[in-house]
Formats: structure tokens, sequence, C-alpha cells
């Protein structure tokens, strides 16, 4: 004899049958806002910046069906009002740069976004009491899309948490893998997690002002590098890529960038334009030190000072010699 | 004189051996092939050829004397067109050439590396010979342990080596023999222990002459040098001192040659190296070393002198003058330019 389905049984088979769609739609959203990120905050690149990876989560069965029928949240439609059947994450360092990843998100096409949680609001209304903070958003596509071989009909609704790394710290504790619902939080619990909460946003008050502070300090080193990029955009014809070491070199090099070094720099590439052959070998040889728009200055210094520049270079005299041996200099 | 934008085209190595003890030369042992470097060694042996020729180094520009078929500039000249295959036969006889040249036993055995490519900018011809002497040293293995080697050469410290390097026309407008420009790097050619020891290089072997208008150059240092501490902007004890130092770079100092970069690091201040360097450049005094000939300055050198307001002047020997003679300028409270000389030694003589 066939009886009829549980609820629960009835809810499974849908999910069974739809949670492809829900993957494909949060891998979507993860990758599409990545994207849009990696244009935003060039020359940082994701990886640095998003402090996790993003990968798309679907709740487990277990989570679904006590969320549907047993925490008493009494939801007409179950499988519809659950909006966080599929969710993705994004942790940044600091809260102006969560501010970043709302703008992507509020900026792409194609999608309908409600933003269930904002700190700032909740803070507003509630300046005394510190506890979970982030920004949540409900996305879905306005219109059904393909994604590979999957079919995702339109409004199917991906949850997406945008939070420091501090916000992440503190749900990581106070996650409900352990406690919730089945034990009560008690005073001394909750009072402890505030006073962390309060700690951690005085914390990321500091980050911030650090971050600005380091910001101003590097403003000139960061316009030399400017400056110097242009040159070597001109000249060399290919778009430099700044590491670690260009930092370095100016480091060595701040001082010598005065007066009119971006026209010293144009006029020793015009009488010596083998130099921009030997950054284009250097480049192809996979030596970094040319894909640097300082290596410029240190071309400067050489011409200007023979071997001695070798004295201002902060590398080892033998990472110097490619560069002097150009010039027909030798640190030997 | 620094080789810029240096391109090394091709190697071919040959090796030359001392005498035999009967004084006959023996038969070289010949490559049958360019040196096949990869672009680590080949970087390490440009970079060998830049530090003999860089602004500092000891280099001499030189005078062609030997200019026929047979000689090694007339051979040069011939073999920077020639096909890989004819490079390698024809710089067999470069080695020949230099196993003849070194006449005796004392002189040792080595490697002759010719090779040639472009130098310059625009880009020049250019073809060199280096006299690689085998030293040795040890190689360590993986285990820990090392394996002794006598046939190292061109370790960066050494100076193990020679080269004359001749620079022609460009690319595609060849120049004759007679115009290309010679230059040797050899430690013995400008060392203070200059003797018959390096000639045979230089002279017997390459066919070359120390210029015979050292004497001239040697005056343009001289006064290029001194038109530049008249002119630096530094205070008037500083000068004295620079002049002093002038006088006896040329006058005390042992070495044979003359050269712009060794005098500005020996004895100017770091500061003012680098405007130095570019007057002289600038006035077209040679970088490379230049053989101190001092027949034409040496009416100069035996008195130094000083002048003051209202024809009054000290003179004497430079050396007594650096030895005996404080000078101090100072500016009175009222800012007036005096000097305070302080002589080591009575009046002897005033009229």
């Amino acid at each position: 004899m066939n009886r009829a389905p549980t609820k629960e049984q009835a809810f499974l088979k849908r999910w069974e049958a739809e949670r492809a769609a829900y993957l494909a739609w949060g891998q979507h959203v993860s990758d599409r806002i990545t994207d849009a990120l990696r244009k935003s905050i060039a020359p940082l690149d994701t990886d640095h910046f998003l402090k996790t990876a993003v990968k798309p989560r679907l709740k487990a069965d277990k989570k679904l069906i006590e969320k549907a029928f047993f925490r008493n949240k009494n939801y007409r439609d179950p499988y519809e009002s659950i909006e966080d059947k599929v969710g993705t994450r994004f942790v940044v360092l600091l809260g102006s740069d969560v501010d970043k990843v709302v703008a992507a998100v509020e900026a792409m096409k194609g999608w309908t976004h409600s933003k269930d949680r904002d700190y700032d609001e909740e803070q507003n209304k509630n300046p005394v009491l510190f506890e979970y903070a982030a920004v949540h958003f409900v996305v879905r596509p306005v219109e059904a899309l393909t994604i590979g071989d999957v079919q995702i009909p339109a409004g199917t609704p991906c949850e997406l948490q945008i939070k420091t790394i501090l916000q992440h710290a503190y749900s990581e504790l106070t996650h409900d893998t352990i406690y919730k619902p089945q034990i009560q939080a008690t005073p001394s619990m909750r009072r402890n997690a505030a006073k962390s909460m309060a700690l951690l946003e005085a914390t990321n008050d500091y980050f911030e002002k650090v971050d600005i502070q380091v910001k101003e300090a590097l403003a000139a080193v960061r316009e030399i590098t400017a400056n110097l990029s242009a040159v070597y955009r001109d000249t060399v014809g290919l778009e430099p890529s700044p590491t670690v070491l260009e930092g370095l070199l100016l480091g060595s090099y701040e001082e010598k960038a005065q007066n009119n070094y971006a026209e010293k720099l144009r006029r020793l590439l015009a009488e010596k334009p083998f130099l921009v052959t030997k950054i284009r070998e250097g480049i192809a040889q996979r030596n970094p030190i040319f894909s640097q728009p300082s290596v410029l200055l240190a071309y400067l210094d050489i011409s200007e000072r023979g071997g001695r520049a070798v004295e201002s270079w902060p590398l080892t005299p033998s990472e110097m010699e490619p560069l002097l041996n150009h010039l027909g200099e030798s640190s030997n | 004189m620094p080789l810029e934008n240096l391109t090394i085209r091709r190697v071919c190595l040959h090796e030359v051996y001392k005498r035999g003890d009967d004084g006959n030369v023996r038969t070289p042992t010949y490559s049958n092939g360019l040196l096949a470097l990869n672009d680590k060694g080949l970087s390490a042996f440009q970079s060998r050829v830049h530090s003999a020729f860089k602004r500092d180094a000891k280099c001499m520009e030189m005078a062609l004397r030997l200019t026929d078929a047979t000689s090694i500039a007339g051979r040069g000249v011939a073999i920077v067109d020639a096909d890989d295959e004819d490079f390698v036969q024809q710089s067999r006889s470069f080695a020949d050439l230099l196993a003849e040249a070194q006449v005796s036993r004392q002189i040792p055995g080595g490697l002759t590396v010719v090779f040639d490519g472009t130098v310059g900018y625009p880009e020049r011809h250019f073809f060199g010979i280096m006299k690689a002497e085998l030293h040795e040293g040890f190689m360590k293995q993986n285990n820990m342990q090392a394996t002794f080697v006598d046939s190292l050469f061109l370790s960066p410290k050494t100076k193990l080596y020679k080269i004359g390097l001749f620079i022609g026309g460009e690319a595609d407008s060849p120049i004759p023999v007679e115009d290309w420009k010679p230059t040797v790097y050899d430690y013995q050619l400008t060392s203070s222990h200059r003797d018959g020891a390096a000639a045979y290089f230089h002279s017997a072997y390459l066919g070359l002459d120390v210029p015979q208008n050292s004497a001239q150059q040697v005056k343009k240092f001289f006064d290029t040098t001194k038109a530049y501490i008249k002119s630096a902007q530094i205070p008037q004890s500083d000068k004295v001192d620079l002049y002093n130092s002038l006088y006896s770079y040329l006058k005390t100092e042992q070495a044979p040659t003359v050269q712009v970069g060794h005098f500005a690091d020996t004895y100017l201040p770091p500061a003012l190296r680098g405007t130095y360097v570019d007057h002289m450049r600038r006035e077209r005094v040679p970088d490379a070393a230049i053989a101190k000939d001092l027949s034409e300055v040496g009416g100069s050198l035996r008195m130094r002198r000083l002048k003051f307001p209202s024809k009054i002047m000290l003179s004497g020997p430079p050396e007594a003058i650096n030895d005996l003679v404080d000078i101090e300028a100072f500016d009175t409270p009222d800012g007036k330019h005096w000097t305070r000389l302080t002589i080591r030694g009575a009046i002897e003589a005033q009229e």
C-alpha cells in the first residue's frame, strides 16, 4: 500500500531535484562578484583582498528540515521561505573593504538583491548592543539562465554574507554548530560574547586608522611608481607589473626620484634605446626586476654614477650585474 | 671605456702552451666548434668583459702598429665577416700567433678566446682576443666532498686574463683596418711594475703600441682636471687639497698610467666623482688609462702657484707646499674672505 509522502519527504524530494541549480547559482554569484572586485581593487589582487576562499555552500538536508519544520518558524511555504539554501561568503580585512563588496553587489545587472542585514543600520537602531555584525543580501536572477547544462529558474535565491575577518572570527565563535538551539546561552556567555564584539569593533577602528596612515606614508612612493609606470609604458610599450620588489627598490631610489627625473629618464631612453630592448629581453627571461617601473631609476643611477651605483642597489650586486653590463659597467 | 649595448655573437676557445724545454713552440690544441654557452654562462662571460672595460678599469686605448693581412688586426677584421665554420677555422691562427709571441718559458700557457659581436649605439662591429690563464680551485660535490681542478679560467676576482678589443664601423658601413680602435686590458700593462712582461701581449702578439700622443692626453687630463677643480662648488681650502692631490697623482704616484676613474675614486670626495667624470667626458678626455708621459706637463708640475690679491703670490715645489704649508680660508666677522698661511719654516731671505 502506497502511503502519501510526509511533508519532510516531499520537501527533500524537491530539494534533491533542484539542488544542482542552486549550487550553480551560488557558484555564478561567487564568480561574478569576484570578477567585479578584481576590476575595482586593481592593482591589488582578489586572492589578497578576500581573506577566505569564496565557495558556495548548500545547506545540509538535516539542517534544512530542522529549519523548515522544527524551529517554530511557522513558514507558510517553508521551501520558498528559506532563502539560504545556498549561500556564499566574502570575508575582507576592513569595514571599508565591506563597503567595496557591497558596492559591487549593488551594481550587478540582471539580479535583484535585498539586504537582509546591515550592521550599520542595526547599530544605529540599537547603539549600545554589541552582537553579530555582517551585511547579508539575498540575490536572485531576474530571468532564468543556463550555466553549463544546468537551468537556473528566475528568482532562485542565494544568500550572500559580507563581513570583516574580525566579524567572521566572532561568528565562528558563536556559531550554532555546538550550542544553539539545544542549550540556552547563559548571561555570562552573552556578556563575554558582547565584550569581544565591542573589542573587535574598536579594533576595526584602529585597523582603519593604521590603513589610512600607511596609505598616506606611501602616497609619495605611489606617485613615483605612477610616474615611472607612465614612462615605462610609453617607452617599453609593455605594462609594468610592480611587485614587492618595487617597494624594495624605491626604498633606495626614492631620494633620487627628484627634480625632473621623469624627463631625465625619457632622455636617457631616447639616447640609449637599446635599454628598452634589454628590458624586454629581461622580461622574456622571466627576471622580475625588469617588470618593476623603478628599474628605470636604477639605469639612471648607473648612467650617472657608473659602477658605484651598486652602493645604492638594495639587492645583491650579482642581481644588479645585468643592468650594469647593459651600460658597460660591472660590479666585479 | 664602458662597453654599452654589448652583444657577443660567437666565441671560440683554443689552448696554447708555454714553450717546451727546448724553447720551441708547442702546437696549440684547437677547438672544432664554437663555444656553446647557456644564458647564464654567456652572461658571466659578458660580465668578465665588462669588468675589464668598465669606467674605472685599467684598460688602455692603444695605437695600431701592424695592420697587414697576417696581423691580428688584419685577421680580426676578416674573421668578423666569416661564417661560423670559417670563424672556427680562422680563429686557430690567433692561437698559433699567441704561441709564437710567447717567446719566454716564463710566460704561462692558457686559453685563447676569440670572440666577436656588436657594441655601442648605433651598433659597431668588434672582435676581441682574450688570453685566459688557467688556475686552480675546488669544485664542491653533492656529498660534501670536493674535487681539485686545475683548469678553471675567468673566475671573477682573479683577473688572470688579458683582452685586446678592436672596435670597427657601424654594421652596414665597414671601415678600413687602420681605423679600427684597439683597447687593451692587461693588468701587467697598467701596473706599477710594467716591464717587458706585458709587451709580448699587446706589442708582439696584437701588434699595438702605447699611443704616441699620451703626452698630449696627459696634459689634457691635467688641464681639464684643474679647470674642474677651479669651477667646483667647494670651499677654497678643499680646492687646495684637490690641487695637491692632482700634483702628487701625476708626480709621485708610481703607476705608469693616469686615468679619470682612478683619480676620481682615489682622491675625490664621493659627491664630486660623478660630475667630475661627466666633465672629463664632455671635454673628451679618454675614460681608459693613458700612459703617463709627463713630457708636456713636466714644467707645470715643477712649481705650484697660489695667487692672492694685489699680486701677492706663493709658489714652490708641489711636495713642499703639500708638506710645509697650511692654507686656511676663512671669513672675517664683517664678511671678508681672508686666508691664513702657516709655513713651517723661517724666512730665509727677503728683499
